[in-house]
């Protein structure tokens, strides 16, 4: 398996993903080797072998083998700034274990990456004869596409987002696409995290139907407290806590958040509109939330830690997910394991996999705003989503993922072998 | 041989609109029930059930009743919600079941006017009211007086029977439960726990089902089932009288014209017939003909609803629970208003279709709701939502009004205080 981040290197939902993936994997007895970037991180787990490949080794002109973009769109005026808004790993650089990729342009590091993964994975095939090459989004796709044709094994791709989903299809980044394209049409089996984002890879990315499976991601509930404290103001008042919590995109929709949260402020003042997280929107979500007359009762609380969300969920009343377009949307589980009421758009998948949340349309900041309100006025309704969401949270296990996900190695297997005995038959 | 004894239950509830938090309080002076009531929607609904289902069924039963000069023989139980719905969209729907009562041989039950769960509240009195105004209904709309009684979607305890044998009713019908009944069968007529005089008929769930749900579902093995098949199952069936208790949209609705349902049901009499002794009896004839075998004790409610045949499908969850309260413990409040129009809204609120669109169950009693629910893009929690909302509105409305009757009385008694001091 080939990945950018595994856990302690993460910045966004892939790191989460594999580790819990290749867990649940390992306990239906498939053998792992996991292929991810060179950090300062010392990273082991007993379920599976981590290899951080090295460039250190290599000529420096190797490492640009014809990956390099020569535009960066909207990414920045300069490589400088483009680096890290690519991917969705914006917060890369304040982590303490950074990737080596810092030293390089993001772009010539993930070419490097890919470029190195592959010979690396060559080299163990020879003594691991795998069976299947798993990847995950265009970050390890070249590296997936090349071992395909080097070594014949059947590829897996996962795509938790595509670049159409990360700029809110604004301005994709043409180069990714290319890449994302070539991945779709080259992957034996291609998994995705929602009805709705298989829909876009077969409407966008020319990927064929009967290739393409949906397995939604899963949530380890265990891991959420479930208990509720109150949130006090300074004179000891409780105040009722509304959540957001995620990057701070365009695609995320944060700003239908804070419209939606000056209606609410319009029937009750007594409402706290907590904004978690990072990103490129921020100075502008900061203007917004004061020029709609309501920077009073919202906080911006910067990057927050897997451990610091715990807790602010604790104390929140209601989550709300507006994102315009999201694959998937694992925020919305973790705060349902919690027991946190969550509102979720339409055009999030997750909305596909759990009946006990609330949907809205992103847009419509009226219908968003009256649901807040509802969760926060009526008490049973609160109690009746707190109790159904965590209920429902765990039965959305790894385990199930797993097993799915070997349902689709298998089907990789075999129309691989097929395809080859055609090519050998001809 | 055993009496076959249909009874169709008629029924659309008043479709609730979305109402938005933002509502709550809006009025601005438009009626509640523009606000309120999607009758858009309620009429399409309307439409729809008629065109496929009340329309060309009465014109079967109608027939059958015609050919077999006094043999065919039915109950029907209609809520006023339906008929004050037939009235408003399609009259002819009105007269054609006028005309079905207008042989003698349709014996119409009794129940609350819009469908509700009023048999649950502590205050029995808005009940009595509410059957009483259905009562008033059918007389007035069908030309009958109604003798049996059946209470919302069967819900029944020995509190209601001893409620409704003191309004002076025959019979009373409901689920053939099998906790309830444990060896004995429901083909007999028996005696609610309590009572004296009336007479409890328990539905055969599973011959009422085999036609109810199981009809057009070509996974049963027993599919397709034919009527002269079914009428054979009945004369094999032992008993005083076999309770064949159904939604009538069950003829064209639930089961579509092309499943054969409505041929089924034109040659259901003919079949029966064939079978000698096999006769059909409407409920309040059952009653009359029949001496209870035994006395049945239900303490706690049971009905015909869900896989738990109890109350669950309306009071499962709190949110349910929640509503149900908000508006029994309206029921003081409008009296201190005495306004008719909110009555009215009121009673309409109370329809338990309102409450099963809440419903969180899982599996599946899931489908089965969510067939029900006109809201199909939106879940429990939504309904919940904007039912909510208009409770709340509507509590503001009534306090609204109460307030102005109270001025009102302060203003007019005031003055005779004074003269009284003067004195």
């Amino acid at each position: 398996m080939l990945g950018w981040e595994f856990p302690p290197f993460i910045s966004g939902g892939l790191g989460t993903h594999c580790y819990e993936l290749t867990r649940a994997l390992a306990n239906r007895g498939v053998e792992i080797d996991f292929f991810m970037p060179k950090t300062s991180y010392d990273i082991h787990e007993h379920w599976l072998n981590i290899y951080q490949t090295d460039w250190v080794l290599l000529d420096p002109h190797e490492l640009q083998l014809g990956l390099a973009p020569t535009t960066y769109g909207c990414y920045g005026s300069s490589p400088t700034q483009a680096r890290f808004h690519a991917s969705g790993i914006a917060g890369l650089l304040q982590m303490p274990g950074q990737s080596k990729a810092d030293d390089l342009g993001f772009f010539e590091a993930v070419a490097a990456y890919n470029h190195l993964a592959r010979l690396l994975v060559q080299k163990k095939h020879a003594e691991r004869h795998y069976d299947v090459v798993h990847v995950h989004d265009w970050l390890s796709a070249k590296a997936g596409i090349a071992l395909r044709h080097s070594t014949g094994l059947p590829l897996v791709s996962t795509v938790h987002s595509t670049e159409y989903d990360r700029t809110a299809d604004l301005w994709p980044f043409e180069w990714i696409l290319e890449v994302e394209r070539e991945m779709m049409q080259q992957s034996d089996q291609i998994i995705t995290v929602s009805k709705r984002s298989a829909q876009l890879l077969l409407d966008k990315f020319g990927a064929a139907e009967r290739n393409v499976s949906v397995i939604y991601n899963a949530i380890d509930s265990s891991k959420f407290p479930k208990y509720k404290e109150a949130m006090q103001d300074a004179s000891g008042k409780r105040t009722k806590v509304v959540l957001y919590h995620g990057r701070l995109s365009v695609q995320k929709g944060v700003e239908y958040f804070l419209r939606a949260a000056q209606k609410v402020l319009s029937r009750d003042r007594n409402v706290k509109f907590l904004v978690s997280g990072k990103g490129d929107m921020l100075p502008r979500l900061v203007e917004m939330a004061f020029d709609l007359g309501i920077s009073q009762n919202v906080m911006f609380l910067g990057y927050v830690s897997d451990d610091q969300l715990k807790r602010i969920l604790c104390t929140s009343d209601v989550l709300v997910f507006p994102s315009i377009s999201e694959p998937f949307g694992i925020v919305a589980l973790e705060s349902m394991a919690s027991g946190t009421p969550t509102i979720v758009s339409k055009t999030s998948g997750v909305s596909e996999r759990v009946k006990n949340c609330l949907t809205v349309d992103f847009w419509d900041t009226d219908e968003m705003a009256s649901k807040i309100l509802a969760v926060l006025s009526y008490r049973p309704l609160y109690e009746e989503l707190r109790e159904n969401s965590i209920a429902e949270t765990e039965s959305i296990t790894w385990d199930e993922v797993a097993r799915q996900t070997i349902g689709v190695y298998d089907k990789a297997i075999r129309t691989r072998l097929a395809a080859k005995a055609a090519i050998t038959m001809i | 041989m055993p009496k076959v004894c249909l009874c169709f239950h008629v029924h659309q509830p008043v479709r609730l609109s979305r109402f938005s938090y933002f509502g709550i309080g809006s009025g601005d002076g438009a009626s509640l029930e523009s606000r309120y009531f999607d009758n858009r929607m309620n009429e399409h609904y309307f439409n729809k059930a008629a065109d496929q289902c009340y329309l060309p069924a009465n014109r079967i039963l109608q027939q059958l009743l015609d050919d077999n000069r006094g043999k065919f023989r039915f109950s029907l139980s209609i809520t006023g919600t339906l008929l004050m719905q037939a009235r408003k969209y399609r009259p002819e729907v009105v007269e054609s079941f006028r005309n079905l009562c207008a042989t003698g041989r349709v014996d119409v039950l009794d129940e609350t006017y819009y469908h509700s769960l009023s048999s649950l509240y502590s205050d029995l009195s808005e009940f009595k009211e509410q059957v009483q105004i259905h009562n008033q209904l059918v007389r007035d709309l069908l030309g009958v007086a109604p003798k049996s009684f059946r209470n919302t979607e069967a819900i029944y305890s020995d509190r209601i029977a001893q409620v409704v044998e003191g309004l002076g009713y025959k019979a009373i019908i409901t689920e053939g439960v099998e906790r309830i009944l444990g060896w004995r069968s429901p083909n007999y007529v028996y005696r609610p726990q309590g009572c004296s005089r009336l007479k409890l008929l328990m539905r055969n769930y599973k011959l009422s089902d085999d036609v109810g749900f199981r009809f057009s579902a070509k996974s049963w093995k027993e599919w397709p089932l034919t009527a002269d098949k079914y009428a054979t199952w009945l004369s094999a069936t032992p008993g005083q009288v076999i309770n064949l208790f159904m939604d009538y949209e069950t003829f064209g609705e639930h089961h579509w014209k092309d499943t054969g349902i409505l041929d089924f049901l034109s040659h259901l009499p003919a079949e029966v017939h064939r079978h000698p002794g096999l006769s059909f009896s409407t409920v309040t004839e059952a009653a009359e003909s029949f001496e209870p075998c035994d006395a049945i004790s239900v303490p706690s409610e049971i009905s015909w609803a869900d896989a738990e045949r109890n109350t669950s499908a309306w009071l499962g969850n709190r949110i349910q629970r929640a509503c149900f309260s908000e508006l029994e413990a309206l029921l003081p409040k409008l009296r201190k208003a005495n306004d008719v129009q909110l009555w009215e809204t009121y009673r309409q609120l109370q329809t338990s279709d309102h409450l099963m669109y809440l419903s969180t169950k899982g599996m599946s009693d899931r489908e089965v709701h969510d067939y029900f629910s006109p809201y199909k893009d939106s879940g429990p929690y939504d309904n919940f939502i904007s039912f909510m909302n208009i409770i709340t509105d509507f509590k503001e409305q009534v306090d609204g009004k109460i307030a102005k009757v109270e001025k009102v009385a302060d203003s007019e008694s005031a003055p005779i205080e004074k003269e009284k001091l003067l004195a």
